[in-house]
């Protein structure tokens, strides 16, 4: 089986919810420069220039990374396993025992319903892992999909212990 | 038999006391300011005043305690344990016996003078984005609390389960273990030695004085002024000898500090850990310790998901360790490890699990991160470190205009650093069979973390574009552990290894 790629509208849903942190950064850039250009202070040059460090990171954010993410991003699963592959610069990489997982779920926020994207959340007992960004209802079906798997593999185990007591 | 029952009344002298001692010092420091600041004219009517105020105060801290306490019952029904409270809103937590995990039994000095004990029950679960704590506190008698204690313990035990199902009635043994090892004195000298922190000293004068300047201005003032003449004496004194002397003199004092240090910290590990001892008991590990505090827990062998050896630089070179367990239920708090022991060789550690937690002995062998690994692990942290202290030292060098005085520090630090990751790179280790796996990190504090199998959860790696391109990873392995403890890391491994361990945990 090979690696799934997130939805294809992903990118253009991390755009525009990271646009919002994008005006929400210009706010006090602008502040900043006609404050710089009415006193001329030392003050408002560094305030200048922090605030526009965050939006040029910002604008990295909205521009090239969902570029980067959407290409790096992906997940596969099999009856045995759920692996999830993200990250930009650091890369990372989790495998997870279908075994080990507790329960699964589909989740879906406001700015991802104007994208019809989901995310599943995928529960172990040492914490929560999330496949984000994918069709909604590939994360319906996935999810469901999930249930079945995790409650095969627990029922495999069952009759393997029930197996191995009896002998 | 467990019929549906109240604690202790004395928890409600307990309780008030606590609470009372705080109200009072909070009431002591505001009259000192207000003494100082001379508003109180009257002192006779003031203090009649704060004694009335303190009087109604501790009855009704009494009263809101004695509520809470009639309010409160624990019983047994069926399969479960029964915890009410709650004066307005009523509260009901029924916990199965089988979900019951450590039951920690402690007695406090108030405790052995009342003869109570407390008992704190875990059911191990973690309610997200709530204060709820899955603990509940019970005092009782100490006769009534080991009643307690046995029949919940007897109640959650597989074997008992057993029993019951076959139609059979449980038998419950009461008495002392067979104890597989106490601890002696040289034990408690040895990790009062090796436990000894110079800057935990550091920590608490910085407490004492942050205390006495809240406490009054005008002994903090007395204080200043006194320390002026030591300061200028200090500054002419420093000004007057050469650099080579006075880093001497600065080893010299450190090492008494530490001596110091280390004598207070071996009357506290004997104080908190005299005799202690440890013993396994059916399905279960029993711990007790303690001169003026005494604590007891016990841990069901089926929630203990790892065991961890931890060793500071000291230990490392007396080859000793401490011994610790992953228990669910147990380490959820701040501070609250589930010591197995506390220090001990590392010989008698291999031993000492094989007598009492058999599942866990058996060695797996570690594979290192080896050459492969050393330009991630050391080179290149240590080049970025060189980049940052070279910054310091020419700022250094301007501020102090002595180029010698500029260097010495960050010449320290940075070969501080150097050692550290070294050791870092040099136990960086991960290890795998079917039964378990092992991951080793730390540098000067050590640690060796042996997990169950069937409590690994996933297995992670995470690489930058460097790493990647020599197929190395830092390796994730989370496992099933109270909140504060559920990965460990070991650094820059070969990436093959992630398909090898997903392979045996779903096996």
């Amino acid at each position: 089986m090979e690696f799934q790629k997130v939805g294809k509208k992903a990118k253009a849903k991390w755009r525009f919810s990271r646009s919002i942190m994008l005006i929400l950064l210009l706010i006090p850039f602008v502040i900043s420069i006609f404050s710089y250009i009415y006193d001329g202070e030392i003050g408002s040059l560094i305030f200048m220039i922090v605030s526009g460090a965050f939006v040029v990171f910002q604008l990295l954010n909205v521009i090239v990374y969902p570029i980067i993410e959407y290409i790096q991003w992906a997940y596969l699963i099999t009856d045995d396993r759920i692996e999830i592959k993200k990250g930009i610069f650091w890369r990372t990489h989790t495998i997870i025992p279908i075994s080990r997982v507790q329960h699964v779920c589909a989740k879906q926020g406001p700015v991802q319903r104007m994208f019809k994207l989901g995310t599943i959340e995928i529960m172990t007992a040492a914490g929560l892992h999330k496949v984000e960004e994918l069709d909604y209802e590939t994360a319906q079906q996935i999810s469901d999909m999930l249930r079945n798997n995790v409650n095969n593999k627990l029922a495999e185990l069952e009759s393997k212990e029930q197996v191995a007591q009896d002998a | 038999m467990l019929n549906r029952e109240r604690c202790s009344p004395t928890i409600i002298i307990e309780r008030s006391i606590k609470v009372f001692i705080i109200l009072i010092f909070s009431i002591f420091i505001e009259v000192a300011s207000v003494y100082e600041e001379g508003d109180m004219e009257d002192i006779g009517t003031g203090v009649g005043i704060i004694i009335g105020v303190i009087a109604g105060v501790a009855l009704l801290i009494l009263f809101i305690n004695w509520l809470s306490w009639i309010n409160t019952y624990v019983s047994a029904v069926d399969d479960n344990l029964i915890y009410e409270s709650g004066v307005f809103v009523k509260k009901k937590v029924s916990i199965p016996f089988s979900k019951i995990n450590p039951i920690d039994v402690g007695r406090n000095v108030f405790q052995r003078i009342v003869g109570t004990e407390a008992l704190k029950i875990d059911t191990g679960a973690i309610a997200e984005n709530t204060d709820e704590k899955s603990e509940m506190g019970l005092i009782f008698s100490v006769k009534r609390g080991e009643e307690i204690r046995d029949y919940i313990i007897s109640r959650s035990s597989q074997d008992e389960k057993i029993l019951r199902d076959a139609g059979q009635s449980p038998i419950i043994e009461h008495g002392e273990p067979k104890w597989a090892i106490k601890a002696g004195f040289g034990d408690f000298f040895l990790y009062g030695l090796t436990s000894s922190s110079v800057l935990k000293a550091f920590g608490y004068i910085l407490l004492v004085f942050t205390f006495v300047a809240q406490l009054s201005d005008a002994i903090l003032d007395k204080l200043m002024d006194a320390a002026d003449p030591i300061i200028d004496s200090t500054m002419g004194f420093f000004a007057s000898h050469s650099i080579l002397f006075l880093i001497l003199l600065a080893i010299v004092l450190i090492f008494i500090f530490a001596v110091i240090s280390n004598i207070i910290n071996i009357l506290w590990a004997t104080l908190r850990y005299f005799n202690f001892r440890v013993a396994r008991d059916g399905d279960n590990i029993i711990i007790k310790y303690g001169l003026i505090s005494l604590k007891s827990y016990t841990l069901p062998v089926r929630n203990i998901h790892a065991v961890t050896t931890t060793q500071n630089l000291f230990q490392q070179l007396l080859k000793k360790t401490s011994v610790s367990v992953t228990s669910i239920g147990y380490g959820n708090e701040q501070n609250e490890t589930a010591l197995l022991f506390p220090i001990i060789s590392l010989k008698n550690a291999g031993l000492l699990i094989d007598e009492i937690l058999p599942e866990y002995s058996g060695a797996v062998e570690l594979k290192y991160s080896g050459k492969k690994g050393i330009r991630f692990n050391v080179v290149v942290p240590m080049i970025v470190w060189g980049v940052i202290f070279a910054a310091a030292a020419v700022v250094l060098s301007v501020i102090f205009e002595n180029l010698a005085l500029a260097l010495t520090l960050p010449i320290i630090l940075y070969a501080l650093i150097a050692f550290g990751y070294i050791l870092e790179h040099k136990h960086t280790a991960i290890g795998y069979n079917d039964r378990a796996i092992d991951v080793q990190s730390g540098g000067y504090r050590k640690t060796r973390t042996h997990i169950r199998l069937d409590a690994v959860q996933s297995v992670s790696t995470t690489a930058g574009i460097f790493k990647r391109r020599r197929n190395l990873a830092n390796f994730v392995v989370a496992y099933h552990a109270p909140a504060m403890q559920q990965a460990v890391m070991a650094k820059s491994f070969d990436t093959a290894y992630l398909e090898e361990i997903a392979k045996i945990i779903e096996e």
